[in-house]
């Protein structure tokens, strides 16, 4: 089953005079349980293909389907639906809200859902058990690792139960041995079903997933099937 | 694929959180937040104190003037038509106004032939009274017999001027408490006490009485108005207080004095001034008072909230960040402007409660310096709802920047 696809995405960007296209003729397909690589140099793009996706600005042209329904022509309200309900962010500088506590910050999404509280605080609480913080969800986001902080966004990411997570440069702002065990988190959420997109400029964290979807200045110009990916241990 | 709960639940749950993410956010900025209250504080104070010592004034004036008796009639010299109503407005006897013909022992008696009323003269100046090695200011009032009884005057002992007019002629004074008791000792009758340096017996004392609008009460002294007027060397009298049976013949009765001083002066050069006038009068004087303090305290109301609103744009500003972080995790526009407008409210309305707070204290400490102040529940409840509004017509704005901005642009911001 397909769970998100883009035919034949362009993205301009232009302030003045000055026009940069970022995207050309992007066509991608997510099926449902797959971990899928988006790699590409510096500027080619990869973000900007998130922000589309992940309903965070609009596309100058073609269409986003997710879940089987075309969002790239909803309006604002409906795309914060879509945003809530579909999707689950996770980026390079975790983007918690730092007045919040760790199980706070993991119930906001669901805040914006509606869901009572009792049930919030269950929810998040199962989700912090499943990547292991638990124990931290007392803390402010200044009081743990960046490592940490990058596995309660993640928390964030996943207590909606959405059909897609986006990881973009998850790992940027980390040391290898962090990073890999984000990567490796990832992975155990894989193998327990949820669908991700993994976004890097880097060889090595991309040989991680099943699928590498390569861009350059805009445009797909490989989609390469990993046999064997890493597995992080 | 089922997008939203139902609208009701989801807005009750964000308000309870809006409500934590509001203070927090107030008391993270505790200073900038106090200060930016600061402006609301002081329009609520202003307000709500300003109100109740108008309204206290206008309740202690009532109890006075109804205190003088409902049928009353005060009968005072001067010219009605030429008066403005701001000249009207002071107690009876202040006529004395210049170019004024004063009212005489003449008016006084065509005044008695009227049948029916009880009539008595009023003359009123301040003296100095003494008691051997004692001396004080007082307020001297010359009347008669029938005044006791027309201004339910409590004695406390001894007897009041009690002679007709003819034979008061002695020098006799009725004293007020707190000259009996600072001055005599709480030993006064048959003493001698001296006015203005003459020789005056004392045959009675009065029970306290406080302070009304005219002054201490207790610090009078009552001496037959004859012999008032040989201190003064003229015939003039203040006031005429004609009291009738009742409150249905106070018509008729102000056209029958109309007719006989009218027929006795030449002309209308006097007035007659009612309990319920005097009312009517106050109640316009503190209205109009009340309205130019409202709008003292709603320019300062105004720029309360210019500065919540330029605090509110700068904490729009700051959180810009946040907000894209809001919006990528779900929240939708009105999320947003019901996080920052409750915000502003919040402001404005702890700015509101701390103001009502410090004038109800000052009411208090009014109080202990003898300023009447009432704090009415109107009042509360007026500052409260002027601080909401306050809070909600500055917080739109902000609000608004707030909710409109993209997610991506917001995300992006440093
Ligand atoms: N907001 C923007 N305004 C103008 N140009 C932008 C903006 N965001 C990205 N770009 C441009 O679009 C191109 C793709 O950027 P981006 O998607 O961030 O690439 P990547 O994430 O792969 O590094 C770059 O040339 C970048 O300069
Ligand atoms: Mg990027």
């Amino acid at each position: 089953m397909i769970v998100m696809e883009t035919k034949n995405l362009g993205k301009i960007y232009s302030f003045d005079s000055i026009k940069v296209t970022a995207l050309n003729n992007v066509s991608i397909q997510i099926n449902q349980g797959e971990i899928v690589g988006i790699m590409g140099p510096s500027g080619s793009g990869k973000s900007t293909l998130m922000n589309l996706v992940g309903c965070l600005d609009r596309p100058s042209q073609g269409e986003i389907w997710i879940a089987g329904s075309r969002v790239d022509n909803l309006n604002d309200n409906n795309l914060a639906i879509i945003r809530s309900k579909q999707v689950g962010f996770v980026f390079q500088n975790y983007n918690l809200l730092p007045r919040l506590k760790v199980i706070e910050n993991v119930e906001l999404p669901l805040i914006y859902q509606g869901v009572p509280s009792h049930l919030r605080r269950k929810k998040a609480d199962e989700v912090l058990e499943r990547i292991g913080l638990k124990e931290r969800m007392h803390h402010k986001p200044s009081q743990i690792s960046g490592g940490e902080q990058q596995r309660v966004a993640l928390a964030r990411a996943l207590v909606t139960n959405p059909s897609f997570i986006l990881a973009d440069e998850p790992t940027g702002n980390l040391d290898s041995k962090t990073g890999k065990e984000i990567i490796k988190l990832l992975q155990d959420l894989n193998n327990g079903g949820v669908t991700v997109l993994l976004i890097t400029h880097d060889r090595f964290v991309a040989e991680h997933t099943a699928r590498v979807i390569h861009l350059k200045d805009g445009e797909v110009i490989e989609n390469e099937a990993l046999p064997n990916p890493i597995r992080e241990v | 694929m089922r997008l939203c709960q139902t609208q009701s639940e989801r807005c009750k749950l964000n308000i309870s959180h809006t409500l934590k993410i509001v203070i927090s956010s107030i008391s993270s900025n505790k200073t900038r937040n106090f200060l930016t209250m600061l402006g609301i504080l002081i329009g609520v104070f202003a307000i709500v104190l300003m109100v109740s010592i108008g309204e206290g004034v206008r309740q202690e004036v009532n109890k006075q003037i109804e205190g003088l008796g409902a049928n009353i009639i005060f009968v005072t010299s001067g010219n009605p038509a030429q008066r403005t109503e701001s000249q009207r407005m002071g107690p009876p006897g202040m006529g004395g106004f210049m170019g004024v013909t004063p009212l005489t022992n003449q008016d006084h008696q065509a005044l008695l032939t009227i049948q029916g009323i009880k009539v008595s003269p009023l003359i009123s100046r301040s003296g100095i009274l003494s008691y051997s090695d004692l001396t004080d200011t007082v307020q001297v009032t010359g009347t008669n017999y029938t005044y006791l009884e027309i201004a339910s005057l409590p004695l406390l002992e001894g007897e009041f001027l009690s002679k007709t007019d003819e034979d008061a002629l002695d020098k006799e004074a009725v004293i007020g408490y707190r000259i009996y008791t600072e001055i005599l000792n709480s030993d006064a009758l048959n003493k001698t006490v001296y006015i203005n340096d003459i020789p005056f017996k004392v045959i009675g004392v009065l029970k306290e009485r406080g302070i009304s609008m005219m002054g201490d009460q207790d610090s009078e002294v009552f001496i037959p108005f004859k012999v008032m007027q040989d201190m003064a060397n003229n015939e003039n009298i203040t006031t005429i207080n004609v009291s009738v049976d009742s409150q249905d013949e106070i018509e008729s009765v102000k056209k029958e004095i109309t007719t006989v001083l009218k027929d006795i002066r030449g002309t209308e050069n006097f007035r007659l001034t009612t309990q319920s006038q005097m009312l009517e009068i106050t109640g316009t004087i503190i209205g109009t008072l009340n309205l130019a303090l409202g709008g003292i305290a709603g320019v300062s109301l105004l720029v309360g909230g210019i500065g919540i609103m330029n605090i509110m744009l700068v904490s729009v500003a700051e959180r810009t960040r946040e907000i894209g972080i809001r919006k990528a995790v779900g929240a939708r526009r009105k999320d947003v402007l019901w996080q920052f407008l409750l915000e502003a409210i919040f402001l404005a309305l702890v700015g509101g409660v701390l103001g009502l707070l410090f004038a109800y204290i000052g009411s208090l400490v009014l109080k202990n310096f003898d300023v009447p102040s009432a704090i009415t529940f109107s009042s509360i409840v007026i500052a409260l709802i002027f601080s909401t509004i306050i809070g909600v017509i500055f917080g739109v704005y902000p609000a608004y920047r707030a909710a409109s901005l993209e997610p991506i642009v917001a995300l992006r911001y440093e």
